[in-house]
């Protein structure tokens, strides 16, 4: 699930290869709607602004972590506030990636996740 | 398990498993053997006991004879006799065949022979057996009486007798065979217990070899194990004496652990950090916002489930400055980076492996890089400024903007002045030469020190506006004339490299004075020899320039422009003025396109331009198609910024209205701009004016036109006016 305010980031991350061979991408605009969607789709894999009207980043990594503590949630974001950025990853996202990013950043920054799952399980 | 399968303990595990199978086997063996010799023991008593029975049976033959003989019963002896017979021959029976004897006297359960112990084998036990059968046979029957009546008395006597002649023949065989078994019986004993010994001995042997294999190959293997560790301590400490970095390790507490390397007492200027908290050191050195963050940083790289790579942009301690006190007394401003990685045993985070790098350098080298970009795309921009700039035109220009600023420097450095009011004066007058070096740098199109004029002018009404200007106030303004001082000095450079490669004109180099000096002659000839063409190229830029942002389209009329009429020592000041003039036009006379269209015009506003001589005197005509001279705007201006009485204004004349344009700090303008807004430049115009005695008036019509009229006398007593 891509959940940012931007359509250009969100296809800008939609295109990219790790995210474009995914089974189903699904995305979100701002918080709320992505609580919603999260709540119906259950997607293993959650890419998050932190800026967003409704519900911030912050509050949605709180709530998705709740439904669900084994997403992976990877945090995409300036890097403008740290403390608001570890705050998210303290309530349970795994990663953070800086805009501008380039797609193999992204590729980067998701395959790592993966993989840290995937020796976790 | 662990322990088995770690191959450091598996070795002295089977060494001390070998130890005690060996102990044990020895004791095992002890413990039966010993119940062994006391079988063997037993035997023993019982062989010898045989070898007595042998003789103790005869003899009480003999008695059980000499009674019967003497008394003619003998029932106790007879039962003697049996006794001792059944005693051999039950022994006899058990060392052939097995059995339990049970003995008497020493209690009815004693076991006096075990029912294994069988010694079937023996040539003198079984040669005893043979012997003692035919003996047995004529012993029985006399027994087997346990009461003699008178009447069986001599045949139990004829019995006996010949029991005892039998006995006495074999007697001697019977002891000598008993005797044998019985030294059999000891020997066979001697034999185990010798046995035993060896057993015992080579067991013990082994288990007491066995000890000292594991004390001195265990002890070996420590010996070198501690010379490994101590080897390896010794390289560690000499890493961590000899490293520039700081490296320590952080536990979940955040407590530095007892091991760092030397330099870390340099870089935090600390002696001893060991047990200390990280962050209560950290403390002095950053800001609390900075601390809250290092602190959710370092909590969120102790947790689990995040990835450490990519949570290292979140860092907050990638470059903290600090003040360090430096040994020649101010402080030296430094710049630490710290780096942390998480540190596993057995897959569970205990450490942070932190890495303190001092990166003032680093940071010197990169701030030095980017200024280096910011000169180099500084000295683009202004070659990009100037490359259209004729080069003799350029340097003569800069080097009247040099002259211009020595001059505003000879008025900041005037010691004489000590009040506020004379402070003011000279401010007003700095203020009207940095305006006219702005409107030559926007007229040449050179951007970059319009740019710096702009900000120059926003120093000195900066301090203008204050209510008591003092002495101190001047250093900044001292500052930014010596920046202004280095940039044209920069520009010159350029310039110079411009003149030298000769690409524009092939002419010999114009000094400044000539640029301006060519005869007047007629204009056709002025055309082709390239001044006029120079004006009107200047003008038009200005224009044009003025223009840019402003939404406005502006044009310029020289249809009657003739630079022939203008005499030499009057150039400088007419395109001084001419700048003026045109910037304000264009700055609050000329509508915007839209605006225009809506009024009926053409979306181009136009300024003419126009040169004459009327009697003795050259006259300059600029004139705009623009919005007019709102006199109502000029009055609300006076009442509202200026504070002066409304009464007083609405009996103003026109003239007088006029008038107020023209005076320092005067601008309806809503904001500021490079092009307007600080009230200087009609302000100059005037000064300008005064110095050469030229006159000016102002035509307007609103909505219409703006017209300004100068006049200079084509000759002056004295050539002395402002340049």
């Amino acid at each position: 699930m891509i959940v940012d305010d931007s359509i250009v980031v969100r296809r800008k991350i939609h295109r990219s290869p790790l995210v474009s061979d995914a089974d189903c991408v699904i995305q979100a605009k701002n918080g709320r709607e992505a609580i919603d969607m999260f709540s119906h789709e259950h997607p293993d894999f959650v890419t998050m602004d932190l800026t967003m009207p409704l519900i911030d980043g912050v509050e949605c990594v709180k709530e998705l972590v709740a439904i669900n503590p084994n997403v992976l949630i990877l945090i995409i974001s300036a890097l403008s506030d740290k403390s608001t950025a570890l705050k998210a990853i303290r309530f349970g996202a795994r990663g953070f990636l800086s805009k501008p990013f380039t797609e193999e950043q992204l590729d980067t920054a998701i395959g790592k996740l993966l993989r840290m799952s995937k020796e976790r399980l | 398990m662990k322990i088995f399968q770690s191959s450091k303990y598996y070795e002295i595990i089977i060494s001390v498993a070998l130890f005690i199978v060996l102990d044990a086997g020895v004791l095992g063996l002890n413990y039966f053997t010993s119940y062994q010799i006391a079988d063997d023991a037993h035997a023993i008593h019982l062989s010898n006991r045989q070898t007595s029975l042998t003789q103790r049976i005869l003899h009480e033959l003999f008695q059980v004879r000499d009674e019967l003989e003497y008394e003619g019963t003998a029932d106790e002896e007879i039962e003697n006799l049996g006794r001792s017979f059944r005693q051999f021959d039950e022994a006899l029976d058990a060392f052939i065949y097995g059995a339990a004897l049970i003995g008497e006297g020493q209690g009815q359960d004693t076991l006096l022979l075990k029912s294994n112990y069988i010694f079937n084998d023996s040539k003198s036990l079984l040669a005893l057996k043979e012997k003692w059968k035919p003996y047995r046979s004529r012993i029985m029957p006399i027994i087997y009486h346990s009461y003699i009546p008178e009447s069986q008395s001599n045949a139990v006597l004829a019995k006996t007798k010949i029991a005892i002649e039998l006995g006495r023949a074999i007697n001697q065989d019977l002891y000598r065979l008993s005797n044998q078994f019985a030294n059999e019986l000891e020997m066979v004993a001697k034999e185990k217990a010798q046995r035993l010994r060896s057993v015992q001995a080579v067991g013990i042997l082994l288990a007491v070899l066995n000890f000292f294999v594991i004390l001195f190959h265990f002890l070996k293997k420590l010996k070198i194990s501690d010379k490994r560790a101590e080897k390896a301590k010794k390289e560690t400490s000499e890493i961590l004496d000899n490293v520039n970095e700081g490296l320590f390790l952080i536990d979940i507490d955040e407590n530095i652990r007892p091991q760092y390397s030397a330099s870390l007492r340099r870089l935090l200027f600390k002696e001893e950090v060991a047990g200390k908290n990280f962050l209560s050191l950290l403390k002095p050195l950053v800001d609390e916002p900075t601390l809250q963050t290092a602190k959710d940083y370092l909590g969120v790289m102790f947790s689990s489930h995040v990835n450490h790579e990519l949570i290292q942009d979140l860092n907050p301690l990638n470059d903290v400055e600090i003040q360090m006190p430096s040994g020649n007394g101010p402080f030296d401003t430094r710049h630490l980076s710290f780096q942390f990685s998480p540190v596993f045993d057995q897959k569970k985070l205990v450490h942070l492996l932190t890495t303190v790098t001092d990166i003032t350098l680093q940071v010197k080298l990169q701030n030095e890089l980017e200024q280096s970009k910011k000169n180099t795309v500084r000295q683009i921009e202004q070659l990009t400024s100037i490359i259209h700039i004729e080069p003799a035109i350029l340097m003569a220009t800069l080097n009247k903007f040099n002259k211009i600023f020595d001059e505003i420097n000879s008025l900041l450095r005037h010691s004489t002045y000590n009040k506020h009011h004379q402070f003011k004066v000279r401010l007003q007058e700095i203020a009207r030469l940095a305006h006219k070096v702005k409107g030559e740098s926007s007229s040449l199109g050179l951007q970059t020190m319009e740019t710096q004029m702009h900000q120059f002018e926003s120093l000195l009404f900066g301090v203008l506006d204050k209510k008591n200007i003092e002495g101190n106030d001047f250093l900044p303004i001292t500052i930014g004339l010596n920046a202004l001082h280095i940039h044209v000095r920069s520009l010159l450079e350029i310039g110079t490299h411009f003149k030298n490669l000769e690409l524009v004109y092939k002419d010999a180099e114009l000094k400044e004075e000539q640029v301006d000096t060519l005869p007047i002659v007629n204009p056709a000839i002025i055309k082709q020899n390239g001044e006029a063409n120079r004006w009107e190229v200047f003008i038009e830029r200005l224009t044009k320039d003025s223009a840019i942002g402003t939404g406005k389209s502006v044009k310029v009329d020289l249809t009657d422009f003739d630079l022939s009429i203008i005499p030499s020592h009057l150039k400088d000041v007419i395109k001084d003025t001419l700048v003026q003039f045109i910037r304000n036009a264009v700055a609050h006379g000329i509508e915007e396109k839209d605006e225009r269209i809506k009024i009926g015009k053409d979306s181009c506003g136009v300024i003419s331009i126009k040169t004459k001589c009327e009697n003795d005197d050259v006259v300059v005509v600029v004139r705009d198609d623009g919005v007019g001279i709102n006199l109502a705007s000029i009055k609300e201006h006076l009442i509202l910024k200026n504070g002066i009485d409304k009464n007083h204004v609405d009996g103003l004349s026109k003239s007088k209205l006029l008038g107020y344009l023209f005076k320092s700090g005067f601008s309806t303008s809503l904001s500021l701009s490079p092009l307007s807004g600080r009230g200087v430049g009609l302000d100059l115009v005037r000064s300008t004016l005064n110095k050469s005695k030229g006159k000016i008036s102002v035509g307007s019509e609103v909505g219409q036109y703006t017209e300004f009229r100068v006049r200079f006398p084509l000759v002056l007593p004295h050539s002395e006016y402002a340049a």
